[in-house]
């Protein structure tokens, strides 16, 4: 089986935000870049199938000098081979373009299947992944929980709303959009970046259309902070507070 | 707050991409399995035994080496794993420290082909555990004056002695033992359950609590005369052990002070005192801030050396003295004034620091203490040993 993983390279957004002086994008050389936390589960679901049913994995990714690390550390989880379409401005893509660029990859692997994750950390739109299946003109599910392969078909299950499982079957090729919690990927072992070194990166360009969204600036919200002296008996305040975190406040179900 | 690193100088570019990808395969390892449970195990006062075959698959058990397909990392990259072992706890990097430096070193550098074709592998993978006993309890500092003794009976070694302050003591199914023969001083392998080997483990510690310490006496104890390390000749082979042991604790200590001062530095951020400003804004505070990474700096930059000179052959183990006492006593340091910084919040197990600061301690006193380190500089540049007591005469 071809499996092909997509992944991209983020700000670790948890160590530290720090912005370009445009406001425009983060400092890429401020910020420690690591794998968009869902492409992790994507690459570990793609070691799984390939651990199950044999093949090849491949595992791609778009963007700058910077990105070979990501793809190094894939190999070293267990990739067999990775390509690094070059873009120097990757951040500045939407969803549109990367779509199209992946498009180009996919035709050069003709994969059985394609694996990523259902958003990036950093953008969020949650949208490349199924441009690029409408592109391809194949099947595509996003947010998946649960994937076994059988006979030449996907069976997946998809989270919803509610806590509800959805379970459908899709045919192959397809777009496979994993969410975190999938699968517990693995640490890259000394042996497997050992190994990593000697696996190949193949370097390709290829042709990106133009933007059709444009980032105008990113900037953090002024938070105000505002208290409320909820009224009453304990009874009756816990009661209102319980209703707000659930209602206005979201925060508890 | 995720750990980052502590890199004032850009010191991440003087490594390799492969170096930074074995470290922080090792900090998500740490982040994932160690930080989430180290303070319960803490404790408790257990060592978390279940990590040893995830270790095992990493690959981290004698990592520096190559025989038997083991990794054969760089000094570099061996010391980042110590680092960041010693970020998640002491008492870890000591586990692995004692597996790898000081139970599958010996047997690679003095065994016999059986021994190491026998252990290796099963050190290697966390299946079996090892300990390494030279210290005693009227020996510390001065080992070569240690009491325990094997003789020869027939095809045979007895062994008598009491071995005390033994990391893994106790869940060792190997101990590497160091005793007095009529040939000087030799090395044995002893395995758990011989008859006459008994352990018991050391309670009441205040300090490396997620580590196995224990008391290993030996009445009559027999093994076969092949359980001999047949290469280990002499005091000076346990000193080779420590020396690899110490080279890790230079850089594991740093792991220890660069997790203390990152929690120092982010809390005096968010803790408001006086006019509602943050700490950090105070200049007493940015000193103790200051001096912290000042520090630290310079000891990266130590150990970074250091890892240079050991890969060219050229680390002597004067060089790995200065690496351990500097980089131990910065840990302690900057570990104190951690504390200092997060006020009444720095002495709860809410926080890291306390138990990095109890544990460096044990990593002052242990693998040589930072005096008897200062006497190993000593002797070397001046030319006179310094150990022993001034003679009477004047
Ligand atoms: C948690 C822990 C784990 C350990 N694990 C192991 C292990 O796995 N294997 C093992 O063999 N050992 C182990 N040790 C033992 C350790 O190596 C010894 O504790 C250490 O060598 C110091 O010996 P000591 O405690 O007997 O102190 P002593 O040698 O009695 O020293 C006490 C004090 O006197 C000072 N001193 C001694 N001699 C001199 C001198 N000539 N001049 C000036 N000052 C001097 C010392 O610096 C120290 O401050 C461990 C210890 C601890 C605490």
């Amino acid at each position: 089986m071809k499996i092909l993983v997509f992944i991209k390279q983020v700000g670790d957004v948890e160590a530290r935000i720090v912005l370009r002086e445009d406001k425009k994008w983060i400092n890429l050389n401020e910020v420690p870049m690591k794998i968009n936390e869902n492409d992790q589960f994507a690459i570990e679901e793609a070691l799984r199938i390939k651990e199950k049913h044999g093949g090849e994995v491949t595992v791609a990714t778009i963007g700058g000098n910077k990105a070979t690390d990501a793809l190094r550390k894939a190999l070293a989880l267990g990739a067999d081979k990775a390509i690094h379409v070059e873009d120097n401005e990757w951040y500045i893509r939407d969803s549109y373009a990367l779509a199209k660029s992946m498009e180009q990859v996919v035709n050069r692997i003709e994969p059985d299947i394609i694996v990523t994750g259902s958003q990036s950390s950093d953008l969020g739109w949650g949208t490349t992944a199924t441009i690029l299946a409408s592109l391809l003109d194949i099947p595509h599910a996003w947010l998946v929980i649960g994937l076994q392969i059988e006979n030449g078909k996907a069976f997946i299950d998809r989270e919803m709303e509610a806590g509800m499982i959805e379970k459908s079957e899709i045919s192959l090729p397809a777009v496979i959009e994993v969410q975190a919690g999938i699968n517990t990927p693995r640490y890259a072992s000394l042996r497997g970046i050992m190994q990593a070194k000697k696996k190949p990166i193949e370097k390709i360009s290829v042709t990106i259309p133009d933007n059709r969204v444009e980032i105008l600036k990113i900037f953090e919200p002024k938070t105000t902070t505002q208290v409320e002296f909820l009224e009453g008996d304990p009874e009756t305040v816990a009661k209102t507070l319980i209703e707000k975190l659930r209602k206005e406040e979201r925060v508890i179900e | 707050m995720k750990f980052t690193g502590v890199d004032f100088l850009g010191l991440d570019s003087e490594i390799t991409a492969e170096e930074r990808l074995i470290r922080d395969s090792v900090r998500e390892f740490v982040d994932r399995e160690v930080k989430p449970i180290i303070e319960d195990y803490h404790r408790q006062g257990k060592f978390p035994l279940h990590l040893t075959s995830k270790i095992g698959e990493l690959g981290l058990f004698g990592a520096p080496f190559k025989e038997y397909n083991l990794p054969g990392l760089s000094a570099t990259a061996y010391g980042l794993i110590m680092q960041e072992l010693e970020r998640g706890d002491s008492g870890l990097r000591s586990f692995v420290s004692v597996q790898s430096a000081l139970v599958m070193y010996p047997l690679l550098t003095f065994g016999s082909k059986e021994q190491k074709d026998y252990w290796i592998p099963k050190l290697a993978t966390g299946e079996a555990i090892g300990c390494f006993g030279l210290t005693e309890p009227g020996y510390g500092s001065n080992p070569g004056g240690m009491l325990t003794t094997a003789r020869r009976k027939g095809k045979k070694w007895v062994i008598n002695g009491t071995k005390q302050w033994i990391t893994n003591g106790s869940i060792a199914d190997i101990a590497v033992i160091w005793a007095k023969t009529e040939e000087g001083i030799r090395g044995f392998l002893v395995e758990k359950g011989t008859p006459g080997f008994t352990t018991r483990d050391q309670h009441g510690k205040f300090s490396l609590r997620a580590s196995i310490t224990s008391e290993l006496s030996f009445i009559d104890c027999e093994v076969p005369e092949e359980n001999m390390l047949p290469k280990a000749k002499g005091l000076k082979a346990p000193l080779m052990c420590l020396s690899q042991a110490r080279y890790g604790i230079a850089w594991g200590a740093l792991g220890a002070a660069m997790e203390c001062y990152q929690v120092a530095l982010e809390y005096a951020k968010t803790r408001h005192q006086f006019c509602n400003t943050p700490i950090a804004a105070h200049q007493l505070v940015q000193e103790k801030l200051v001096w912290m990474i000042t520090e630290i700096t310079k000891g990266q930059l130590l150990a970074l050396q250091l890892a240079r000179m050991k890969d060219k052959g050229r680390l002597a183990f004067y060089h790995i003295s200065m690496g351990k006492r500097n980089n131990v006593w910065v840990a302690r340091e900057v570990a104190k004034l951690a504390r200092e910084i997060l006020g009444a919040n720095g002495i709860v197990d809410d926080y890291p620091v306390i138990r990095h600061m109890l544990n460096i301690e044990s990593v002052y006193t242990y693998e040589g203490t930072h005096d008897i380190h200062t006497l190993i500089i000593g002797e070397h540049i001046t030319g006179f040993p310094a150990f022993n007591p001034p003679k009477e005469s004047c």
